[in-house]
C-alpha cells in the first residue's frame, strides 16, 4: 500500500517535472526563433481585405494564401521611399533564386486618384514582373489601413494636381498562412530580409 | 624665387576664381525614373569652405520645377514629404542628399532618364550665385541607402 502510494507520488511528481521542461522549452524554442529573425517580430492575424488589381478585378490578400507576401505602400509619383523600397525589393526577390514562386512582393498604392490601374502595374512591373501592384477604392483601402493599423493622407493640396502623400514605409512581411509575422523598417539591408524569407521557406 | 611665388600667388588666384566662395557640389546623381513616373529624385553633396551661404533654388532642363524635400519618418514608419527653403549651407561642413533624406524632387520630367546620361542641375546660392554640376542617372542596380552611391554598387 505504502510502496504503490510511494510510487504514484514520484510518477506524478514526473509527470509535473517532464511538462513544466517541456512548456519552458517550448518557450525557449518560441524567443529564440523570434530573436533570431532580422525583421522585427510582429505576429499578427489580419483578417482578409480586398483591393483592385490592373484590370480592375477585386484580389484579396487570401489569394496568395501559400505563399510568403512582402508588402509596401506608397503611390507611383513619391520620388524617394518608394522607387528606393522596390528597388531593394527587386534585388531581394533576384536573390531567392529557385523560391521566387513562393514570395510574392506586393505594392500597395496610397493614392488611387493618380494611380490609375494601368499605370501602377507599368510602374510597379518595371522593378519586376512578378510584382503585383494594387490600389482600390477609398473605402476598400479604408479597410486595409485598419487591418494595418497604418496611416495615408494627401499633402499640401494646391489645387493641382502635384499633391505629395503622407504613407508608411515600412515592409509587411506575411506568412503562408496569412498571418503578419515581420516588419522591417524601409532601409533595412537587402541581405537582411533574404536571410529570413530563406529562413522562413 | 619671385617668380615662384608669382605663380603660386596666380594658381590661388585661379582657383578661386573657378570656386567662388568655396562651395564645392560633388556626387550628383539621378535616380532611373519607371515608367509614367513624373517625378525622380536628385541627390548630391555641397561641400562649403567659404562663409555660410544658402540654397535658394534649384533648376534643370530635365524637369519643369526643382523643390528641396525631406522626407521625415515618424516612429510608426509614416512618411511625411517636407519642403525645404532657403537651406543653409554651414561653413565648413557637407550639406548630404541623400535617399531617405533631404533630396531634391524633380517635377513635371521633360526628359527620359537613362542609366548613364548626364544631366545639368544648376544650383542658386545667395552669396555664391549660380553653379552648375552634372548629374548621372543610375538605375535601380545601384540602390540603397549607403552614403556613398557609388560603392553601394559593389554589395
Amino acid at each position: 500500500m505504502i510502496i504503490k502510494d510511494k510510487v504514484k507520488i514520484i510518477s506524478l511528481i514526473l509527470i509535473l517535472f517532464l511538462a513544466i521542461v517541456s512548456v519552458m522549452g517550448y518557450l525557449i524554442f518560441q524567443a529564440k526563433n523570434k530573436e533570431t529573425f532580422n525583421g522585427f517580430y510582429n505576429e499578427r492575424v489580419l483578417s482578409d481585405f480586398s483591393l483592385k488589381d490592373s484590370s480592375g478585378n477585386d484580389v484579396s490578400l487570401s489569394r496568395y494564401k501559400g505563399k510568403i507576401v512582402l508588402l509596401n505602400f506608397g503611390y507611383t509619383s513619391c520620388p524617394d521611399i518608394c522607387p528606393t523600397t522596390l528597388g531593394n525589393l527587386r534585388t531581394v526577390y533576384s536573390n531567392l533564386d529557385d523560391k521566387q514562386d513562393d514570395v510574392q512582393v506586393v505594392f500597395i498604392s496610397v493614392d488611387p486618384e493618380r494611380d490609375k490601374a494601368g499605370k501602377l502595374d507599368e510602374y510597379v512591373k518595371f522593378f519586376n514582373n512578378d510584382f503585383v501592384g494594387l490600389t482600390g477604392t477609398d473605402d476598400q483601402l479604408k479597410v486595409v489601413s485598419d487591418v494595418f493599423n497604418i496611416f495615408y493622407f494627401k499633402e499640401g493640396v494646391d489645387a493641382d494636381k502635384d499633391y505629395l502623400m503622407s504613407h508608411p514605409t515600412s515592409i509587411y512581411l506575411i506568412d503562408r498562412e496569412g498571418k503578419l509575422i515581420l516588419k522591417y523598417p524601409h532601409n533595412t539591408k537587402q541581405e537582411f530580409i533574404v536571410e529570413d524569407l530563406k529562413r522562413l521557406l | 624665387m619671385k617668380y615662384i611665388l608669382f605663380i603660386f600667388i596666380a594658381l590661388i588666384s585661379c582657383n578661386r576664381e573657378m570656386n567662388p566662395g568655396g562651395i564645392e557640389i560633388t556626387d550628383a546623381w539621378i535616380r532611373e525614373a519607371p515608367p509614367g513616373a513624373t517625378v525622380a529624385a536628385l541627390y548630391l553633396e555641397v561641400k562649403n569652405n567659404g562663409p555660410q551661404d544658402h540654397i535658394l533654388s534649384i533648376s534643370s532642363p530635365v524637369s519643369e520645377i526643382a523643390e528641396i524635400h525631406n522626407t521625415e519618418i515618424s516612429a510608426d514608419g509614416t512618411a511625411r514629404m517636407v519642403r525645404l527653403e532657403n537651406v543653409p549651407v554651414p561653413t565648413g561642413e557637407g550639406l548630404f542628399f541623400l535617399p531617405g533624406g533631404k533630396h531634391i524632387m524633380l517635377i513635371d520630367l521633360k526628359k527620359e532618364l537613362t542609366p548613364g546620361d548626364n544631366h545639368e542641375i544648376i544650383l542658386e546660392f545667395k552669396n555664391s550665385g549660380k553653379k552648375s554640376v552634372n548629374a548621372v542617372v543610375k538605375g535601380f542596380s545601384s540602390n540603397g541607402y549607403s552614403s556613398d552611391p557609388d560603392h553601394s554598387m559593389d554589395h
